[in-house]
């Protein structure tokens, strides 16, 4: 039976940090407490003259770069799907920009996803869906986001900009990592929102817990390893949906994995919530360890709502193209700039 | 009134994103920006071709006194980079104060937001450059 | 030596902020001072040349060339010429190609910068750069000069204190000259100490290294060099006239502490004069920033490359030193009206000529103008005699 894999994936996180201390001392909050309560240290934020797009293009050319071993690649891509919650346009697709910014040939179908923080996943779902029918060879997927948050909300510290891309195919023989199985649970749970004349989204507290995040994302885990006979301990690695270091923590615990399952994804203590970059992200990150073979358990989870699961296996190719490009741990902490809290809403007020 | 105009920008998008010059097919000069005749040796016959995004920095300034639609940058740093197959370009380099910048280093291009045309108009992307590290 | 033409009439505008008076205004009143110092009618006016850069992107007016007629009442042809900063010292080449067919021409230059804020004029005047792949990318005039400037005290060597030290001479030699010229938009002096603490325009270069925004106008009433005496007993001669072009971008020249358009305008105009640069008694050359006049006196051939700072430490660029640079004050302490200041050179010449100016330069015989346009896409280079031998 055909599946989907993975050719080439990449990612990419702007250089400017800001530290939960900073914007503590802002509001005279308690800068420890907090840092307790999400388990976060730290959240990178835009260039003044980045958003949504050139953070896309950014992860798509190191996606590119790791998928060399396809000839002509750049000209057999056919379909294009971004996922974000901050498209620099509302109409005119995010998606043309990252296709025209890589060379690709004009013959592809592109569009752009929104489902929260799962935007990315959905546009890796589509991707797979398009390679698998046959209708595109090849198929690019992102999730990226500059996040936005209200001023004085919980959500300030952590909403984050950074994002990941994913080359799709159907030759086994050029997969860094198979995509052996897909399982969505989406109900219609309005948990956290943002109306369209809106900069800056709102939630509903406490009901964004157990109802919305727990429920999605440990539903789906269950069904996709009931459906395909796995159990917790049958993975190498295991990746939740990160809005803060708490949830994912608490829900990999209740479903029976391990600290060292979870610990080489778990990136959220000095990135932040990038919404649609989140899963995105934190696979770049298990991918560019993992050894061959080994298999990853990803589960995204966005508001709204719904989580999508994936059970990837590892492939020989993958230590090969590992070292390309800059990984997402070398985003994560080289190179950093820290903000004050004033230069910080700087770079906030450019991103619309 | 031309600042918003859409094909002023959009007929220069492969040479802006991707660094699409031309190639003197008769001497093998490479142009960036394209050129109509080839500036070595003045033949006509020139075919497209991309440019590596990599360059040395030859120049640098600090600007605190921008023009109107760079005035939430400022203070930014612009620079002259010659790429690795010899054109010279000006292009603003990000992520830097002038202490980060020295005359010959090395610095790669990346993709950035070039000029939004207010809140309403076209955003208008590009290259700039950042140190290569 | 063979005269191109002879200047028999000079007229020209204090420079600076006229808040009452428009284009119309400034241009009437220097092209009227002209006509009065040469003695003539404005009915044997037969040419008229404006040079001018930013009346359409500062005014929205175009057409200067039917208001400089209509000023005076005439309905000769009448020119706008433009290439930036050059704009005067081409308009001047113009009319001296003009006057193998005609006998009296008027060459004017007007610019009036200060109807707008700061940063409009600023981004009009990256009119005079590459739109697409200078001012697009973020480069401002000074940004351009100050890319030159980080460029030269890189090939040369120099720290970056005694560089300044350098630069800040320069403007405080043209404000000393400026201080004795009513006409100049900052008839005063400043010190070493204001010029180097000044604050950052682009880095290096500082408030006190760049030329201001001025409205201004000046005028000439040429004429076939034969005629000259029949008009004035003191008329000046040019005896060569040049111009010369080069890549409009900076990024793309040969050089980026060299412009080729001065050195091959410079060599063409002595060539035409047949006199060597030692030859010549007074210069007034383009320095719309520090920079530009330092680079200049290298392109005109007055120090080797590298240096010129030299002559600038030991101050023998003062008007009263062994070669006088800018005694009008040049385009930082005079002014720029930008359209205007290609023109202003040649008035400020014809006086050193004429043994009429402020900071007078003793026993001048040749005087050459240098005005530059944009980063160096254009250069116009004229020599003027006291006297044809």
């Amino acid at each position: 039976m055909q599946n989907a894999g993975i050719v080439g994936y990449g990612c990419y996180i702007p250089r400017y940090r800001i530290k939960v201390e900073e914007i503590a001392k802002h509001y005279g909050k308690n800068a420890e407490e907090i840092k307790r309560g999400l388990m976060l240290e730290e959240k990178s934020v835009p260039a003044k003259d980045e958003d949504s797009a050139t953070i896309a293009v950014e992860a798509a050319k190191n996606a590119l770069k790791r998928a060399e071993h396809v000839a002509e690649l750049h000209k057999k891509i056919s379909a294009v799907y971004v996922g974000s919650e901050s498209h620099p346009y509302a109409v005119k697709p995010t998606a043309t920009i990252v296709a025209e910014a890589l060379g690709l040939s004009n013959n592809y179908t592109a569009a752009d996803t929104e489902f929260a923080c799962k935007a990315g996943t959905a546009s890796l779902q589509m991707a797979m869906g398009l390679c698998l029918s046959n209708i595109a060879e090849y198929a690019l997927a992102i999730g990226v986001d500059t996040s936005q948050a209200a001023k004085g909300d919980a959500l300030e510290y952590s909403a984050a900009a950074g994002g990941g891309a994913f080359i799709i195919g159907t030759k086994r023989n050029e997969f860094v990592a198979e995509i052996l199985h897909t399982l969505s649970f989406s109900t219609d749970t309005p948990d956290f929102w943002r109306r369209s004349t809106q900069l800056t989204p709102k939630h509903a507290g406490r009901f964004t817990g157990e109802p919305a995040y727990f429920k999605h994302v440990a539903t789906a885990a269950k069904m996709i390893m009931e459906k395909y006979g796995y159990k917790p301990e049958d993975f190498n690695y295991v990746i939740f949906h990160q809005p803060n270091g708490k949830f994912p923590l608490r829900v990999a615990k209740k479903l029976g994995f391990k600290e060292e399952q979870i610990k080489p994804g778990f990136i959220v203590p000095k990135l932040g919530n990038t919404y649609s970059g989140n899963i995105p992200l934190s696979l770049n990150a298990v991918l560019d360890i993992a050894a061959e073979n080994e298999l990853i358990l990803a589960v995204s989870y966005g508001s709204g709502a719904g989580s999508d699961a994936f059970i990837i296996k590892t492939t020989p190719l993958l230590k090969e193209v590992q070292s390309k490009t800059t990984k997402a741990l070398q985003y994560l902490n080289e190179n950093k700039i820290y903000l004050s809290y004033a230069e910080y809403l700087q770079h906030m007020e450019m991103i619309h | 009134m031309f600042r918003s105009s859409v094909p002023l920008r959009w007929r220069r998008y492969a040479e802006r994103y991707r660094l699409i010059g031309n190639k003197c097919k008769k001497c093998g000069n490479v142009h960036y920006p394209k050129v109509e005749i080839c500036e070595k040796c003045g033949s006509k016959e020139l075919e497209e071709y991309k440019l590596k995004p990599y360059g040395k920095l030859l120049s640098f300034s600090e600007v605190y006194s921008p023009t109107e639609e760079f005035s939430a940058y400022a203070p930014y740093c612009v620079g002259i980079i010659q790429l690795e197959e010899g054109p010279k370009i000006l292009a603003m380099i990000a992520d830097v104060k002038k202490e980060d910048l020295k005359i010959g280093m090395k610095l790669k291009a990346c993709f950035r937001k070039l000029y939004k045309d207010g809140n309403n108009g076209v955003i208008h992307y590009g290259l700039k450059f950042t140190p290569y590290f | 030596m063979k005269a191109l033409a002879a200047i028999i009439g000079i007229g020209i505008t204090k420079f600076g902020e006229h808040w009452n008076k428009g284009i119309k205004e400034l241009l009437a009143e220097a092209q009227l001072k002209a006509l009065e110092d040469s003695g003539i009618s404005e009915k044997d006016i037969q040419q008229i040349y404006v040079a001018n850069m930013c009346a359409d992107s500062l005014s929205g007016q175009l057409h200067l060339g039917s208001i400089a007629s209509q000023i005076l009442g005439i309905n000769v042809p009448s020119y706008r010429v433009e290439a930036a900063c050059a704009s005067g010292g081409v308009a001047i080449n113009a009319a001296i190609n003009a006057l193998r067919h005609k006998d009296i021409v008027l060459v004017s230059g007007v610019e009036k910068m200060t109807d707008v804020d700061t940063a409009k004029v600023t981004t009009a005047l990256m009119g005079a750069g590459n739109e697409e792949w200078e001012e697009f990318h973020g480069a401002t005039f000074p940004a351009l000069y100050a890319l030159m400037a980080n460029a030269y005290m890189h090939e040369f060597g120099f720290a970056e204190e005694k560089f300044r030290e350098i630069l800040s001479k320069i403007a405080v030699k043209n404000h000393k000259h400026a201080s004795k010229n009513p006409f100049a938009q900052f008839p005063r002096e400043i010190t070493l100490q204001q010029a180097n603490n000044a604050s950052i325009v682009a880095y290096p270069l500082r408030l006190f290294d760049c030329s201001p925004i001025s409205d201004g106008a000046a005028a000439l009433v040429l004429c076939k060099p034969e005629l000259a005496k029949k008009f004035c007993d003191n008329p000046v001669y040019v005896v060569a006239s040049a111009v010369a072009t080069d890549t409009l971008a900076l990024a793309e020249r040969e050089s980026l502490t060299s412009l080729k358009a001065t050195r091959l305008a410079a060599n063409d105009a002595l060539n035409q004069a047949g006199i060597s640069i030692k030859d010549i008694n007074v210069f007034e050359v383009h320095d719309c920033f520090t920079i530009a006049e330092l680079i200049a006196m290298e392109d005109l051939g007055i120090a080797e490359r590298g240096k010129a700072s030299k002559l600038i430490e030991e101050e023998q660029t003062y008007y009263d030193a062994s070669i006088p640079i800018n005694p009008s004050g040049g385009l930082k302490a005079f002014g720029h009206a930008v359209g205007a200041t290609g023109i202003k050179q040649a008035v400020e010449l014809t006086k050193q000529l004429r043994n009429e100016a402020y900071c007078q330069v003793e026993n001048a015989e040749f005087a050459l103008s240098h005005n530059v346009g944009g980063s160096g896409g254009t250069a116009a280079v004229h020599i003027y005699a006291r006297r044809l031998l």
